[in-house]
């Protein structure tokens, strides 16, 4: 997209859909239609109706209460991890820019390394050992942020270092401490915002994953992902418990997509 | 015409009919009737001799097919002749004489008298021996040969379930000569031989043509493991398969009751589900707290929310129908005000807060769901935990770390374990033990029936756990199968007796080149081709490198390579072992004699030190020894081998639709930039690159399998089948996979085409007159392609490493597959090396795409020497 117009739309779009996911979450916190734990065996598969906009699950849980509620798991997951990776990447980044040699070496290999490693099967090793949980898996996510945002800071820095104001700061004695806060970082802002929003997208995608294979989000805790997993097996039953969580992540994740590409300083003419 | 024309149309004729008739005999292939037969199963077996192994798989696959016992389970839980043909009890009840049968052979050629038998029974109980059960012989003190036909048993006091115990999986014959190597090559005397195992897929049997007794119908027959309800479902409707034994999905049964090509069973099984309750722990060591929990229950609406309907309520751990079976279901109605009385009773009006500790399967975790929501409406305030096996055997099983806990007790035979004080309940009642030995002291039927009805109303009375419902025994199989036998005890499915009728139709490629009676899968020769391709590009880069740059350069760059290399298995391995759970726990069950577990923790070396594990593994790894898996006892190297066989292909293929569908849409994007064509084009990019690819499987899964039946919805037949048949099962999962990375793939494209059509060269050439679509082709393009290569490399790495979920979703015997069973089982080693290979292999493709920069662009390269 990069007509000035489509752009608009695009950032206009995605910045809406966001917002209202993030907005669902927060309500689910104090409300939703049904209570989403809410087990009611001989309503349950109930198809979309007045009463229920969604239909009901196999154990008779309202489907749009349990949608509701599970965005509040999916945006706890993709804050946390996306901010594991910030805090700790980010000045990782800085580090590596403002002292090249083998400091800067050693933090690049390091990354690498953590890059070569398969994340999904780590994350799944992680929460299986240590037991399934959303903390066990912002954690697990959030460790594989952290060389995204050490290269992106890196690469960033170090052109800003070689821009004219950072040399006068230099030659007005300031230490590289003081610049990388003061001047680098600021100037970073826009990049890592676009880089949280992407990562922020990655991880609902990766926390819906780690959920249908079951050691996400744990009940009573509703869960997109889980309810994927649980849908899988009444396909034939019940087509339509398969696509509205999965509809669900889809839609989020386009808007943060949408979202952060129009944030993206326009480059191409 | 032309003579040219005319003859391309003679050939093109030719072609046609040649095509159809080729077409004509393959159909035509399987007029006869079909004696083979495919059955689905959940659970597949970790190895294939029960003397050495509890899982329950080995015993329903082999028991009766491959392996026979002195004695068998009837029906209602008796021990009647097999090997044995008659026997004898001394009055005293403390020797055994048997008779056995003439005329018997192993499969290796032994011939089976008494001399084998008492090997097989004294391997069984010997002080060293891994036999899962031998505990249930303890009682034998000698065991005689008389002659070849007949054999004595003396035993030290007197055993009343000695013959019933002898009819378990644990104690079948087996031959001294092969008894070792039963764990891969089952030998036995039974009516069908092993013929291959595919671990992760399928085992196959044939016929054994030198069977003692009546030979069987079926020539051969193959078992495919299918763990996932879904896969399960849509095997069964697309004649994947022609039977399931144990149908794991309650929820579709009954599609297939209502379906005349199926014919099914509905029975029972010897698995009581219980609620466990913790009887070291407050309040649930108090008598009044545990009735009011059992009035609390509804097992009705368990039975109808966590199975659809089918098992049996049960009021005592004993398994309804059997003689000696008592109703005590009544003894505790469901009662929410009795039940709120009674806790008010013991001091807790207010409630509690306990937690509920789930294993993995959908029974245990759908009951916990609503048992939670049920003790809830008393005031009892009650917390889910979902744990691994592993995590479950060590947390409740071993440790006793729990409140309640929902597992079933398949085990037949088993109220023994209210006996015993270390077993997880934490039950211990002199009364309740008295009882048990008088059992196992007494040999009359009636007055063992009579002991057996004391012993459940005294679980009952003690309301000892939740007991809630008896495990339904779903089975499927196609209309035109008769006399499939699924027993009720062992959950053996007896094949002895099966057979087609005339009217069974010939199922897709299950004629063709008899799989089963072929060796392990030869991986595919275009397999070989590619590794040697692949390996001679590689050391053609490194040559052109070390000419370049000098053979300096090129240590340096192997130098760091293997350095990163070595760093990555001492992370691998320590974040390995940091993770908690015992594989061995794992392995031997509920029911593992410690003396067995510490034998097997021997045998896999894992009572040493850690880092003389882990220098023994890296010494291995220079040449390419991955170690010896603990579940599945074969080398590593082997497995992953055998997955590689689905991964990578399934890995290249979804590149090649990748590219497929990216390069169309990057490029038009590109040359329409700015028209609707361009802003269609993106915003489906943006929408494909949100779709998460497993939910987009299972939507395909829906549409192509389910709804249209164009393809089965999952499952690999190996590339023995044949090359386009393997395709098609790849297709959907491929599909899947490469829909978000072509979006992503295409946006790149389209970028780096636009950003290169800036360049100046890209000006002058406009200038010179060139047209606009041969400047896109040849000249923005080639230069465009620097990033999209890079992307593509990464997505080769992502998708080998990232498929485990697809894989589950597809259920496809590949490398995410592995790993993702390997975690749950704690087979550490596997862990450790398929993500050492994973890691490998994304090092080396970038190592290798860098060579490649260097070797194309000379500028790169330049860079590179600093």
């Amino acid at each position: 997209m990069n007509t000035a117009a489509s752009r608009r739309i695009g950032l206009a779009a995605g910045a809406g859909i966001t917002l209202a996911f993030i907005m669902m979450a927060v309500v689910a916190s104090f409300w939703t239609p049904y209570d989403p734990a809410g087990i009611d065996i001989a309503g349950k598969l109930s198809s979309p109706s007045a009463q229920h906009w969604f239909g009901t699950d196999q154990l008779g849980r309202d489907v749009l209460s349990m949608i509701m509620a599970s965005a509040r798991g999916s945006v706890g997951v993709a804050f946390f991890s996306t901010g594991l990776g910030l805090v700790l990447g980010v000045p990782l980044g800085l580090i590596a820019a403002a002292r090249s040699g083998w400091v800067d070496e050693f933090i690049m290999r390091g990354n690498d390394l953590l890059f070569a490693f398969p994340s999904l099967l780590l994350a799944i090793l992680l929460t299986a050992g240590f037991g399934p949980g959303a903390l066990n898996a912002c954690i697990a996510i959030g460790v594989f942020n952290i060389p995204v945002f050490a290269r992106v800071t890196r690469g960033a820095a170090l052109r800003i270092w070689t821009q004219d104001f950072s040399m006068a700061a230099r030659v007005a004695g300031k230490g590289p401490l003081r610049i990388s806060v003061e001047h680098v970082l600021p100037n970073l802002l826009t990049l890592l915002t676009v880089q949280a929003t992407i990562q922020f997208s990655l991880g609902v995608v990766a926390e819906a994953g780690l959920s249908y294979l079951g050691i996400g989000v744990q009940p009573p805790t509703p869960s997109w992902g889980r309810m994927l997993s649980d849908a899988q097996t009444l396909t034939a039953l019940a087509p339509s418990l398969a696509l509205f969580p999965g509809l669900a992540v889809a839609l989020f994740v386009l808007g943060l997509t949408l979202l952060s590409s129009g944030l993206r300083p326009q480059r191409e003419r | 015409m032309s003579p040219v024309r005319s003859r391309l149309r003679r050939t093109c004729r030719v072609a046609l009919l040649g095509v159809l008739a080729m077409l004509a005999l393959s159909a035509s292939a399987g007029g006869a009737v079909r004696d083979r037969v495919t059955i689905g199963m959940q659970l597949e077996p970790p190895i294939l001799d029960p003397t050495a192994n509890p899982a329950s798989a080995i015993s329903e696959i082999l028991y009766g097919n491959v392996y026979e016992g002195l004695v068998q389970f009837a029906a209602d839980g008796s021990a009647v002749a097999q090997l044995a043909q008659s026997w004898e009890v001394s009055p005293d009840g403390l020797s055994y004489l048997f008779h056995l049968r003439r005329g018997v052979r192993f499969s290796d050629g032994t011939p089976f008298d008494a001399a084998t038998t008492k090997f097989a029974l004294e391997r069984a109980i010997a002080l060293d021996s891994v036999n899962p059960q031998k505990s249930r012989l303890a009682a034998i003190s000698t065991i005689e040969a008389l002659d070849p036909q007949t054999l004595r048993i003396n035993l030290k006091r007197r055993s009343g379930g000695l013959l019933q115990s002898l009819a378990w999986g644990a104690f079948v014959m087996v031959a001294p000569q092969s008894a070792a190597g039963n764990a891969l090559h089952p030998v036995g005397t039974g009516p069908f031989r092993f013929a291959d195992w595919r671990r992760g897929d399928s085992l196959s049997l044939v016929r054994n043509p030198d069977y003692w007794g009546k030979g069987p119908r079926l020539r051969a027959a193959t078992f495919k493991f299918i763990a996932d309800p879904t896969a399960a479902f849509s095997a069964l409707m697309a004649g994947d398969v022609d039977a399931f034994s144990n149908y794991p999905a309650p929820e579709s049964f009954s599609q297939f009751q209502a379906d005349s090509r199926f014919a099914v069973f509905v029975g029972s099984t010897e698995m009581e589900t219980i609620l466990g309750l913790n009887h070291r722990r407050a309040p649930l060591n108090n008598l009044l707290v545990r009735r009011a929990i059992a009035h609390a229950l509804d097992r009705r609406a368990i039975i109808d929310g966590a199975m659809f309907g089918y098992g049996i309520p049960i009021g005592s751990h004993f398994p309804p129908g059997k003689p000696a079976y008592v109703d005590l279901t009544g003894r505790y109605p469901h009662d929410v005000e009795a039940a709120k009385a009674l806790l008010a009773q013991a001091g807790y009006a207010g409630g509690f807060s306990v937690v509920l500790k789930l294993p993995p399967p959908s029974y245990a975790r759908r009951s916990g769901e609503i048992v939670a929501a049920q003790l809830g409406a008393i005031g009892i305030k009650v917390k889910i935990e979902n744990l691994e096996w592993a995590q479950w055997l060590d947390q409740v099983f071993a440790r006793h770390d729990f409140d309640l806990s929902i597992v079933g007790h398949a085990e037949p035979m088993d109220y023994d374990i209210y006996a015993r004080d270390d077993y997880y309940f934490g039950y211990s009642n002199p009364e309740f033990k008295a009882l048990i030995a008088a059992l196992d002291d007494t040999v009359d039927p009636r007055e063992r029936d009579d002991l057996l009805r004391a012993i459940q109303r005294r679980l009952a009375e003690d309301a000892v756990n939740g007991f809630l419902f008896q495990y339904p025994r779903l089975d499927i199989w196609d209309v035109h199968l008769h006399d499939l036998a699924v027993d009720n005890v062992l959950g053996v499915v007896g094949l002895s007796r099966a057979y087609f009728d005339a009217d069974a139709a010939a199922a897709p490629g299950a004629d063709t080149a008899a799989a089963a009676d072929r060796a392990v899968g030869a991986a595919p020769p275009w397999f070989a081709v590619f590794a040697a391709a692949l390996t001679l590009a590689a050391a053609a880069g490194l040559i052109v490198v070390a000419r370049r740059f000098g053979p300096a350069y090129l240590a340096a760059r192997v130098g760091v390579l293997a350095a990163t290399l070595v760093l990555a298995t001492g992370i691998v391995f320590i974040v390995v072992q940091i993770v908690p759970g015992d594989p061995v726990r794992f392995m031997m069950g509920l029911h593992a004699d410690p003396a067995a577990v510490s034998a097997l923790r021997h045998e896999l070396g894992l009572d040493t030190a850690p880092l003389q594990r882990y220098l023994g593994w890296l010494a291995g790894l220079i040449h390419a020894d991955f170690g010896t898996s603990y579940t599945y006892r074969v080398p590593v190297r082997e497995l992953i081998a055998e997955r590689l066989q689905v991964s990578l292909p399934l890995d290249l293929y979804a590149l090649a639709l990748t590219a497929l569908i990216a390069f169309p849409v990057g490029v038009i994007a590109a040359a329409r930039r700015g028209k609707a064509t361009d802003v269609v084009l993106s915003g489906l990019t943006q929408v494909g690159l949100a779709v998460p690819n497993f939910w987009l499987g299972l939507m395909l899964v829906l549409l192509f399998a389910i709804d249209l039946r164009w393809v089965s919805a999952g499952g690999f037949p190996g590339w023995d089948a044949g090359f386009w048949r393997a395709m098609k099962h790849l297709s959907l999962p491929a599909l899947a996979l490469s829909v978000p990375q072509a979006a992503i793939l295409a946006r790149v494209l389209r970028s780096a085409l636009l950003a290169t059509l800036h360049e100046d060269y890209i000006r002058t050439a406009r200038a010179k007159g060139v047209g606009a679509s041969r400047l896109l082709w040849r000249h923005a393009l080639p230069n465009a392609m620097i990033p999209v290569l890079t992307i593509l490399g990464m997505q080769f790495s992502f998708l080998l490493a990232g498929g485990v979920i697809i894989e589950n979703v597809f259920f496809l015997p590949g490398l995410g597959r592995l790993a993702f069973q390997a975690i749950i089982q704690r087979d550490l080693i596997v862990v450790q090396s398929v993500v050492i290979v994973l890691v490998f292999a994304v090092v080396m493709a970038s190592f290798l795409v860098e060579i490649a920069y260097s070797v194309c662009d000379p500028r790169l390269a330049a860079r590179e020497i600093r």
